[in-house]
């Protein structure tokens, strides 16, 4: 979302009330930042003809040099995320190409998705997420279970979400992409459940 | 009897807490719990009994009887023995009418003979109409416990979490501490759960038992988490437990499970065996460890095992002037024989046959004791004791119910009083005393082995081997002494005596869930933890089998009380906001929920019926906005995506040029209408297709699940929330759109009704199409959603020059309603065909198959008796007419309205309905009943009530 009209589902909430956390739990409204998917016939093999390394497993997370993440979600779909604290044109190029692709005629190289606008990005980092999360989340996220790189697909109090383990500096992380028009919801019940531990959006 | 200072495990004397209980100040102290508090300030009576209204006081100090059942606030039904005061607390007993000192219907205690077993089943129905008249409303203003405040405020924040462990241990005394610290030794992780306040289970308060290095132990493991005041209230399939600690329900899943559960001490039955200053032994060895409460100046103890003999030494201890009564003629024990070193009185073979009440029921002040015959029951040699506590040591049950709700059997040995389960699953192991170990040292060692086994099984090793269980019962077989003027209690929740048991068999319910559905033994808050034994016996003898043949009842969750609050939790409800939301909220927006989408229903706060005709009038006379996020968008794709969509929907896809929109009518496989929306055509092998919004989800969902058995080549995304959507419509609509475009050509020529562009508005990358839903000259644009806040903003700015306003929900439902649309799921049931509709227009019948086309083959053979017609009326009726009324035809229903409303625009009242197909042509009279009942004539007219050629969407 570098163009400045662009809107985070969560911008006004941040603009209103941008609250001071200082607790085991850190949300990170990431939802500015370019990301996208592919999905349909012939997306794996596309994608591994673009991309460092493709996960080998579903639900599984690989990491690019750049630190660019490519997520396996199931059949012929995948999440591509750049590295929030970096400047990758991953995305972009990726995009790109396909568009180039497509141009020249190619077919069975999937279809893009439009993950920047059907989902928002949130990164909930610090060690007390897993506890968090266990009040909104039916998925065993411990550390010890719940590895780096792993991704679960599934319900968080109530509405459909991807899950994805990235530690940040060391520290518990989770990326959490979900409905963009339920930002305004989401943010409440992730607020709700990080008061416990002193966290909340930063 | 105050007791000033106190010393107890649990207790802190120097930090003292005042307290309310009936509007009467009390002391006590932190840690005290209601009920030691009161004891220790010598009020005993707690509550009045159900039926009989019989004072009542502590009889387990565990939280596992009615009897400290008290309500504080608006919570009702609080056990008074397991909740601690605070300062300045205020509580009441309940069920009383009157005072608890006093209480009105303690006459009740004298009219036991009209109240035989059962007597409900045949009282209340006779004469005809006396129940709803007479006992309903007594039974209802006498029935119940406590007095709740339907309307109050929730109390409290409660919510739920998950949890998963390797391990889970229910029960931290010996065995459960011993099973944690074993089961961790490997690694894995472990959850100790106990409903108690401190770690230890018996050892805290029976005697001569010391944990603290176990406790010890286990507190130092890492993996060990240990939980207090938590109650595991239910095993569900796959080890899924409920856990309540607090105001939190958690849900665990625990790979392998140790149920170290303990005992349930056992009362006896005797006449008056309810009377306050009467506890079972181990209440008063926990009011005297844990509270530092001595619970009466001269005590008898009923012993039937050993235990008992340490509750004497503990009451010894606490200065408390004892004598033993004892059931066995031949008894032995190591703690016995410490007694009998102190020197008290032991009456051996003797039960108490009757307690003596004081003033008004409200204490004990006696026992008498008679010697027993061979047979175990009581003799005419009887004696008199003074006491003002009595503590019974009689036997035990295994506290079985997690382990029956995790499938096990719970078995009796007759001839050695000694409990069983069994068959429980493989996945549940259980440990201590539950499970016959019962000396100290056993019952860790035991705990031992179960922890092991459970590590094993999740290391698929070989499990170690158990001890065995104890040779000697702590369980006296009978302790049941019936008196022939009764109240020798049962079940004390729901005041069931002796006799009411015998004569539940005698009446021919000889099987114990008969027995219980009869009498309601074991239905009352304590669900049959201190009735079911002795309840199986007296069946058992009464219907000559032994209790091995007659068995316990069903345990079933929840094994103690919870709140519905705890269950309901906190509350998830969903919300779906447009990017436009607050644009909306600034405009004065009145909200509607459209699923779980909110949706403007219209601007401003004064009259709604003026403010929606106004944005109408401007929309129809100039130009106005929807934000129209919601509606449903799905992109489908692929070589095969138009024989995907001519076989989804009705209408034909395949040569729809790309740049073009078609309509969209979807049918079921009966045939009958389900969804509708646009098709546009954006590449040979690319449509992006709208569908309802609430309807949106069930269709994503059908066309993959009609894709997985076609194959097609196709690929569906549902990009609802992906996109923003505006439609800009009104006569002014392409002058606004003029401004913000450089890429899209506007022109009636260049961009012509029903067609489709692509290019940017206000800079933004947009899909535009033309539609005309509300029938003026409109143009839908849809963008990304992050940019749909700035889409609303420039078309505000482009339009305000021409006074563009927003419209919503209600304008909108109004112009489509003057242009005749149906709205699927509002003009539609479970039942209409596109026939019924008049859209045959939109059903490609040369198509050799989409979703319905059978059906509606077969149906439109046979048409329904019914069509949906337009209407109108002159002016409302005063009555006023609405969806749903009825359309009557010679006195019969021969449909109903689905649409009605005023219409700005035509300047009548106007509608849709179903009505007779006789009664479908134009100029046709039907007749609508109004809510109230009245009828009122409408003339049919063609639904498209405005501008039935089309010209103005179409200019």
């Amino acid at each position: 979302m570098d163009n400045p009209i662009a809107q985070s589902p969560f911008a006004h909430r941040l603009r209103d009330t941008r609250p001071t956390v200082s607790g085991g739990v850190k949300i990170t409204d990431l939802s500015a930042l370019p990301r996208t998917g592919f999905k349909g016939r012939g997306t794996r093999d596309w994608l591994a003809s673009q991309v460092d390394t493709v996960p080998d497993a579903p639900n599984q997370a690989a990491f690019q040099d750049d630190g660019t993440v490519i997520a396996w979600l199931g059949g012929q779909e995948y999440l591509a995320l750049p590295d929030p604290e970096g400047r990758s044109t991953f995305c972009a190029n990726l995009t790109k190409a396909w568009d180039t692709a497509r141009s020249t005629g190619t077919q069975g190289i999937g279809f893009p998705l439009p993950r920047e606008d059907s989902h928002s990005w949130l990164w909930i980092t610090g060690a007390d997420v897993p506890s968090m999360m266990a009040k909104i989340c039916g998925v065993d996220l411990r550390p010890d279970v719940f590895a780096e790189g792993d991704v679960a697909q599934t319900v968080v109090a109530r509405l459909g979400a991807i899950l994805l383990r990235q530690d940040r500096n060391g520290e518990f992380g989770l990326y959490m992409l979900s409905d963009f028009a339920s930002g305004h919801y989401l943010w409440d019940v992730l607020q709700d459940a990080a008061a416990e531990f002193g966290g909340g959006f930063v | 009897m105050t007791q000033i200072t106190r010393t107890g495990a649990l207790i802190d004397s120097t930090k003292p807490i005042t307290f309310f209980f009936e509007g009467k100040r009390y002391s006590g102290v932190q840690g005290d719990t209601i009920a030691s508090a009161l004891a220790a300030n010598g009020q005993w009576v707690l509550s009045r009994s159900f039926k009989y209204h019989r004072p009542r006081g502590v009889l387990t100090m565990a939280g596992q009887d009615a009897n400290t059942l008290v309500q504080i606030g608006n919570e009702v039904s609080v056990f008074a023995d397991r909740h601690p005061i605070s300062e300045g607390l205020e509580i009441k007993a309940q069920n009383v009418n009157g005072s608890l000192e006093k209480d009105r219907d303690f006459f009740m205690n004298r009219m036991g003979r009209f109240m035989p077993v059962g007597f409900y089943y045949r009282t209340f129905y006779k004469p005809k109409g006396i129940w709803e008249k007479i006992w309903e409303p007594l039974i209802r203003a006498k029935a119940g416990l406590g007095t709740l405040d339907i309307n109050a405020p929730e109390d409290g924040y409660h919510d739920k979490a998950y949890g998963w462990y390797d391990v889970v241990v229910v029960g931290a005394g010996p065995s459960g501490l011993a099973a944690a610290l074993e089961a961790a030794k490997l690694g894995g992780s472990v959850l100790l759960v106990d409903e108690n306040p401190q770690l230890g289970g018996a050892a805290t308060y029976a005697r001569g038992m010391n944990l603290q290095d176990l406790i010890d132990h286990v507190e130092a493991m890492e993996n060990i988490e240990t939980w207090t005041d938590a109650v595991c209230n239910g095993w569900f399939a796959d080890n899924w437990l409920a856990v309540i600690q607090g105001n939190r329900l958690h849900k665990i899943r625990a790979r392998q499970l140790v149920l170290a559960t303990g005992l349930i001490e056992q009362p006896a039955q005797f006449r008056n065996n309810d009377l306050p200053g009467i506890m079972q032994g181990s209440a008063a060895q926990r009011l005297i460890k844990s509270y530092g409460v001595t619970p009466g100046q001269t005590a008898v103890v009923l012993a039937g095992n050993d235990d008992a003999y340490g509750v004497a030494l503990d009451l010894v201890d606490a200065g408390v002037s004892v004598t033993v009564c004892e059931l066995r003629k031949e008894a032995e024990g190591p703690l016995r024989a410490q007694v009998q070193t102190v020197g008290l009185t032991i009456h051996d073979g003797c039960c108490i046959y009757e307690a003596l009440p004081g003033p008004g029921h409200k204490h004990v002040r006696g026992v008498s004791i008679a010697e027993l015959d061979d047979a175990g029951a009581a003799t005419g040699k009887q004696r008199m004791l003074p006491c003002d506590l009595v503590c019974m040591s009689v036997g035990y049950t295994p506290t079985y119910q997690l382990a029956v709700q995790a499938g096990g059997k719970v078995g009796y040995d007759d001839k050695t009083a000694m409990f069983s389960i069994t068959g429980h699953n493989a996945d549940v192991g259980l440990a201590g005393s539950m499970d016959g170990r019962y000396a100290l040292e056993r019952c860790v060692a035991h705990g031992t082995a179960m922890g092991a086994r459970a590590a094993a099984r999740l290391s698929e090793a070989d499990a170690p081997e158990a001890p065995d269980k104890c040779a000697t019962s702590p369980n006296y077989p009978w302790p049941i002494f019936p008196h022939p003027k009764g109240k020798d209690f049962v079940d004390f929740d729901e005041d069931l005596q002796i006799k009411d048991i015998k004569n539940a068999v005698a009446e021919g319910y000889r099987e114990l869930e008969l027995v219980k559905r009869f009498s309601t033994v074991g239905m009352g808050p304590s669900q049959g933890r201190h009735a079911a034994l002795p309840t199986a016996r007296l069946v058992a003898k009464h219907s000559d089998r032994t209790v091995a043949e007659v068995g316990v009842t069903t345990a079933r969750p929840p094994f103690t009380t919870e709140k519905i609050a705890t269950l309901a939790g906190r509350k998830f409800t969903p919300m779906r906001r447009t990017p436009m939301h607050s644009r909306h909220e600034s405009a004065g927006a009145e909200w509607l929920l459209a699923g779980n989408w909110q949706r403007p229903a219209y601007y401003g706060r004064g009259n709604a019926k003026k403010t929606i005709a106004l944005e109408v009038s401007n929309a129809r006379t100039n130009v106005g906005m929807i934000d129209v996020s919601t509606l449903g968008g799905l992109d489908v794709r692929g070589p095969d995506a138009a024989e995907f969509l001519n076989r989804m929907y009705t209408f034909a896809y395949a040569k729809l040029p790309i740049g073009k929109t078609r309509y969209l009518l979807m049918t079921n496989e009966a045939g009958t209408v389900i969804d509708d929306g646009v098709a546009c055509r954006i590449a040979e092998d690319y449509f992006y297709i709208t569908a309802t919004t609430t309807g949106v989800d069930n269709i994503y969902r059908n066309m993959l699940w009609w894709n997985a058995q076609w194959r097609l080549d196709v690929d569906i995304a549902n990009v609802t929330a992906a996109y923003a959507g505006v439609n800009l419509a009104g006569p002014n609509a392409r002058t606004v759109l003029n401004k913000l475009t450089d890429d899209i050509a506007t022109g009636a020529e260049d961009f012509p009704y029903l067609a489709y562009r692509e290019g940017h508005v206000a800079g933004i990358p947009a899909r535009a199409f033309r539609v005309g839903f509300i029938g003026e000259l409109g143009y839908e644009i849809h963008v990304p959603a992050r940019y749909g806040g700035a889409l609303w903003d420039a078309i505000a700015e482009a339009g305000a020059e021409f006074g563009i306003r927003p419209f919503g929900l209600e304008a909108q439902r109004v112009m489509r309603l003057e242009k005749g649309h149906v709205i699927v799921g509002q003009d539609t049931d479970g039942m209409t065909t596109p026939e019924e509709l008049d859209m045959i227009w939109a059903v490609a019948n040369k198509k050799p198959f989409f979703v319905g086309k059978r059906s509606l083959e077969l149906r439109n053979k046979t048409l329904r008796d019914r069509k949906l017609v337009g209407f109108s009326l002159d002016e409302m009726p005063t009555a006023g007419l609405e969806e749903s009324n009825l359309v009557i035809k010679n006195g019969e229903i021969a449909g109903f309205v689905t649409s009605i409303c005023q219409s700005p625009s035509v300047g009548k009242v106007i509608g849709l309905a179903y009505a007779a197909r006789s009664d479908s042509e134009t100029g046709a009279k039907i007749t609508l009943r109004a809510s109230d009942g009245s009828l009122h004539q409408a003339t049919v007219c063609s639904p498209h009530f405005y501008d039935p050629d089309n010209k103005r969407q179409e200019m």
